[in-house]
This record gives C-alpha cells, structure tokens and sequence, in this order.
C-alpha cells in the first residue's frame, strides 16, 4: 500500500502523514515513511528531536554523485538512508534542499 | 528601488504577510509590483484580489532563433503590461500562474519570463516578491530582485528549523539584508523564547506580528485582512515592519 499526502502548506500533511504512519506501524504493518519535502519536517512530526532532524542526511545528494554502472537498489537506498524510528517504522528523507544553486 | 522577498514554512502566514506589507508601501505613495512566486493560492486574497487563474507567463516567451533558449518575446515593461492585474491601491500584481495542468515547457518558459521581469524591471518601483513555502525556490534564484529578504517564523519548532535552513541561504546572499517577521505571536514569553532560539542562530527579529483572529476571519471571508479589518493588531504591526524597512514615504505620498 502507498499513501500520498499533498495540500497547501500549513494544512497539516505532516502532522497527519506521521500519526498516518506510527498508527499503521502501531497496527502490526512495516511502514517506509518518505518525507519528500525539500523543506523536510516529518522527522519532527514522528518524535525526533529538532537536531535530529536537522541533521538527517537526504539521500538526493548522495544519489545525484552516482553514476548509473553504480546506482542503487531501493533496498541499498532504504538501508543506507532511512532512519529507524521504533521496531517497523522507518524514515526517509530523500528532498532537502539547503545550498544554494548558483543556476 | 527597494525589492522584498518573503520566505518561510507552509503556513507560516508568509503570503498574508506579504500582501499586507503590499498595500501599506502602495499608501505610502510607492509604485510597487507585487510578484506570485507561489504555486498555491494565498496572496492575491491578501493582497485584495480575488484568486483567479490567469494566463500563464508561457505565454510572454518564446525561443531566440540564434541560442535556441527560451525568453521574452516583448520587454519587460511590455510583459508586465500584458500580463499583470491591477490591484487595490495601484499594486500592480504578476502572478507566475497557477498550475492546473501545464506541460514542462510550460513550466520552464514560465519560470524564464517570471525570472526576466524579477531581475530585468527597471521603473522606479518597490518589487515585493511572495515565493513558495519552504527552501526551493529562495535556493533556485527566485528573490534574485531582493535587497531585503525578510522570513516569517511563527514560534514552532518547525518554522524555526524552516528558517534555520535557510541560513546558508543568507550567507552566500552577502549584498541581502536579512531580517525575521515572528508572526501569530500569542504572549511574550513565547516570543522571548523563539527569539532566543532565532538569535542564537544568528537571525535578527525585526517585528512581532501578534495572534489576530480577525486575520483568520478575513480569510474565511476570502477578503484582505487589511480591508476585513484595518484597525487590527495584525494590521498594525505590519505597518511596523513597513516603517522599518522603508522608512521614507515619497514626498507626495497620501498616508491612510
């Protein structure tokens, strides 16, 4: 199952993607939590610290370094990206976007 | 002439802010061209439009036979002239267009006129440029017009680690002023403490903007909180913030 969550900003995605996801985590499922924003908030959303969350490493740029004969698998992607959050919940952070670019 | 870019999380009142601070330049006798950067409705309302999809920029671009890139196919002047709306106050409002279902030339023509004006318009007018929530478009070169960039924290955790994000941002824009707009404010002490944060990260707080239900009113109305209610705190310290940032009024200037 996936789930998307879009809608103006302040409207609560966040907010309801992370109760969303530690609910179905609750429930007995393995959930993959994907926070795709480039300004990325779920982690607090879920229960991390503001460090934390601030300091998760987005997987966009080290993916952007790859070449293709290199590039990974989502399980690669998952394992070295994600952050565990309790037993069957994971987050992904894949969209930061904090440097400035020139173009 | 002064231009403005206002930055911050979803939410953050960042567009209501913007549009207030629009029309309270425009009384003091400026000319100023209000820019939509953002996807998502919001700061025509504030401003005291009402939101409607208009005309895509695409529509102002085509490509230059010799490089083969995409521009504006009349000047700039001309381009805003066609394309921007007449607001309350003698705003002139340019919105990069709403998308409901563009292509990606659409996309990246629009995003090429939208730029041309920003950085190319030359009249003696304030600029004051809305972007979209969050950190991509004041990372892609959107408030390339800006002298002043001010972003709208509210005291959360959230909107702080947002403008904490954009430190980077601030550093490697070294002719930019910086200041922060802390808005929705409910008590000093929650305004102290975000400040604290904010400053320890180097940010300087230029106004409190304070809790107005009767901001959340206008919206729900769909009408401009400065036209809903003009007397309101909210209002007032807008105009604070315009003072601050804009301290001479032209000489022939009606001051409402």
């Amino acid at each position: 199952m996936k789930i998307a969550v879009a809608g103006k900003g302040g409207s609560g995605k966040t907010t309801v993607s992370a109760i969303l996801a530690r609910t179905l985590a609750a429930d007995g499922h393995r959930v993959l939590a994907v926070d795709a924003d480039t300004n990325p908030n779920l982690g607090l959303s879920l229960g991390l610290g503001v460090e934390e969350t601030f300091e998760l490493i987005a997987a966009r740029d080290e993916l952007d370094q790859e070449d293709a004969d290199h590039a990974s698998t989502m399980a690669e992607i998952i394992d070295r990206f994600s952050r565990e959050v309790s037993d069957r919940l994971r987050l992904l952070q894949i969209g930061k976007i904090e440097r400035p670019d020139p173009g | 002439m002064p231009g403005f870019a206002f930055v911050g999380k979803g939410g953050s009142g960042k567009s209501t802010i913007a549009g207030t601070f629009s029309r309270l330049v425009a009384r003091r006798g400026h000319d100023v061209l209000v820019l939509d950067a953002d996807h998502v409705p919001g700061l025509a309302t504030a401003v005291g439009l009402v939101s409607e999809d208009t005309a895509m920029l695409a529509d102002a671009v085509t490509v230059d036979e010799s490089s083969g890139r995409p521009m504006l196919s009349g000047s700039v002047e001309d381009t805003i002239q066609g394309f921007a709306r007449d607001a309350p106050d003698g705003l002139r409002f340019l919105q990069f267009g709403k998308l409901t279902a563009p292509t990606d030339d659409d996309v990246r023509a629009s995003t090429v006129a939208f730029r041309q004006v920003s950085r190319e318009q030359t009249r003696d007018r304030v600029v004051v440029t809305d972007l979209s929530a969050g950190t991509r478009q004041a990372y892609f070169g959107w408030a390339g017009s800006a002298d002043t960039l001010l972003t709208v924290v509210t005291p959360s955790q959230k909107a702080v680690l947002t403008a904490r994000r954009l430190v980077p941002l601030v550093e490697w824009l070294t002719d930019v002023r910086h200041l922060v707009v802390l808005n929705d404010v409910l008590d000093d002490d929650e305004a102290e403490a975000t400040e604290r944060i904010l400053t320890s990260h180097g940010f300087e707080v230029a106004v409190r903007v304070p809790h107005d239900a009767t901001v959340a009113a206008a919206a729900r109305a769909g009408v401009a909180p400065i036209d809903h209610a003009p007397r309101s705190d909210f209002v007032a310290a807008v105009s604070r913030l315009v003072d601050l940032v804009l301290p001479d009024p032209r000489s022939d200037a009606v001051v409402a």
